[in-house]
């Protein structure tokens, strides 16, 4: 089966637009979704090529996943320079590991459980209090007019900072869902959990997520 | 509105409910406005969310990163190589030759095992391969000296053990020698050191040739065979991932074209049906309601003309 990816997302599912209306659900699942870049090579075929000797096949795993995988580290870290030296760990991780991965799973279930374990052992040896880099590098969204974006971005900011209040646990299954777009049944594969626990895990962490909303507005 | 049906509205708007819960949901935001209310602020909240942009990783991450997996890769690689080797001829050695999908899979399963034991190079071969390579050379190495040796001897062999005597040759006599006095001194020949050595030199040279020829034929046959199970290997592996990779295409799209075409089907039918049934039941008001308006009029008209008919009759009866 060919692999699923947008641009540094876990694009494994099919996309459904950002809000779709239930009336066109049934339409969604048939057409093709316009944001999704179905790419020649899978990961394994990928990897396998790596493990022939190719080192583009390498680099090319590298453009498709560093940037979830920076964002999983931000997202537990919230330091710039943590991130990135996570990311980098985590690719040499992958290359020492290379024969571990098992192709039954997704590539981007195993390399984003390996970020998230390195970037927690991280904030566990650091323990440190200091500022977090809230803003950096985030992308001006983009919008249709400049009211909009000015909307948008108020919006997107205070979700951001909803999100900085809520537990490891909740922030790491929205970010899953709703950042790498990934469907239930790789959240499930990253946190080891079964699907019916992440359906409700989500549902959870997002009525915790309304709640923050409305206090903060 | 219960916990449930808001279950189904994360569900539905997360594209992972199945087609008949997003229409009982369908269903309930046609008839529930507080269902519709509380959808429209979820809907939101996901557009919120699927909107907020990702970090983006600094600049020069991605070459700084390729720059420091570059010697580890070239030493996997060159570990890789080493052990190929064997691997090859291991495998090779093993199979049929014309079932190239299951020996690729051998072979792959190989390079998997190898590597999950470690990264020194010894540590490429477990204790016991280490122990089959080796007692595979030294069964060759018999099998080799054997065959130089010729043991045993490839025919019945009897007779005496006597000297050589390859060596020997007719010595001069006393015929042989003059005085030289006599004044008629004649070189003698020595052609019997010169045979000696004549055939010293074409049995070394006839041996020499042989071994070189064995020597040259073995590396040739040797080199050969471990060229054409490489490349045999490769393409086998090759042929198998392009297949496998078809096979796994073709499949996906048979049942993606079988699964929508069957949906579209099942909506169309439904579609139809609630159409013809819509049809159906204004038609049939309609029709009602015309026979009604129509068997209305002609009893009114009845009624009408009944009591027009009496009331003239009386009036014109004597009263």
């Amino acid at each position: 089966m060919k692999g699923r990816y947008k641009g540094g997302k876990c694009l494994d599912r099919v996309q459904p637009g950002h809000a779709p209306e239930p009336s066109s659900w049934v339409r969604s699942q048939l057409l093709p979704a316009s944001r999704v870049i179905v790419y020649q090579e899978t990961d394994w075929e990928l990897v396998q090529r790596y493990r022939g000797g190719d080192r583009a096949a390498f680099a090319e795993l590298m453009t498709r996943y560093q940037r979830p995988v920076y964002n999983a580290a931000f997202g537990v870290l919230h330091r710039a320079e943590d991130a990135k030296d996570i990311t980098q760990d985590v690719f040499l991780k992958v290359v020492d590991r290379l024969n571990e991965y098992d192709p039954k799973f997704k590539f981007f279930s195993w390399i984003y459980r390996i970020a998230l374990n390195e970037s927690f052992n991280l904030k566990r040896r650091n323990n440190r209090d200091d500022p977090r880099d809230v803003e950096t590098s985030l992308p001006a969204s983009e919008g249709d007019n400049p009211e909009k974006q000015v909307g948008d971005e108020q919006l997107s900011q205070r979700i951001r900072s909803a999100l900085m209040r809520m537990s490891e646990s909740d922030r790491t299954v929205i970010s899953l869902r709703h950042f790498s777009e990934c469907s239930y049944e790789t959240i499930g594969q990253i946190l080891e959990l079964d699907e019916k626990t992440v359906k409700s895990r989500l549902f959870e962490a997002r009525q915790r997520l309304r709640k923050l909303l409305a206090e903060l507005e | 509105m219960n916990a449930e049906q808001l279950q189904l509205m994360h569900e539905v708007l997360d594209g992972e409910a199945s087609a008949d819960d997003a229409r009982a949901l369908d269903r309930l935001l046609a008839t529930d406005p507080e269902a519709r209310a509380e959808y429209e602020e979820l809907r939101r909240l996901f557009e919120g969310l699927n909107a907020v942009p990702m970090a983006v990783p600094p600049e020069g991450l991605l070459a700084e990163t390729l720059a420091k997996v570059a010697p580890q890769h070239k030493r996997r690689h060159r570990l890789r190589q080493l052990s190929s080797g064997w691997r090859v001829f291991i495998s090779d050695s093993r199979r049929p030759r014309d079932r190239p999908r299951v020996a690729a899979a051998r072979t792959q399963h190989s390079i998997q095992g190898e590597h999950n034991r470690g990264n020194a190079v010894m540590s490429e071969f477990s204790g016991k391969q280490r122990l089959l390579i080796g007692a595979g050379v030294a069964v060759a190495a018999v099998v080799v000296g054997a065959w130089y040796f010729d043991v045993p001897p490839s025919q019945d062999m009897s007779g005496t053990i006597a000297p050589a005597n390859r060596s020997v040759a007719a010595q001069p006599g006393a015929a042989d020698m003059t005085v030289a006095s006599q004044g008629n001194v004649q070189p003698v020949p020595v052609s019997v050191t010169d045979d000696a050595s004549r055939d010293a030199a074409r049995d070394a040279s006839r041996d020499a040739s042989r071994d070189a020829a064995r020597d040259a034929s073995r590396d040739a046959s040797r080199d050969a065979a471990k060229d054409a199970a490489r490349d045999a290997s490769r393409d086998a592996a090759k042929d198998a991932a392009k297949d496998a990779s078809r096979d796994a295409s073709r499949d996906a799209a048979k049942d993606a074209a079988r699964d929508a075409s069957r949906d579209a089907a099942k909506d169309a039918s439904r579609d139809a049906s609630r159409d013809a049934a819509k049809d159906a039941a204004r038609d049939a008001s309609r029709d009602a309601a015309k026979d009604a308006s129509r068997d209305a009029s002609g009893d009114a008209a009845r009624d009408a003309s009944r009591d027009a008919s009496r009331d003239a009759a009386r009036d014109a009866s004597p009263q």
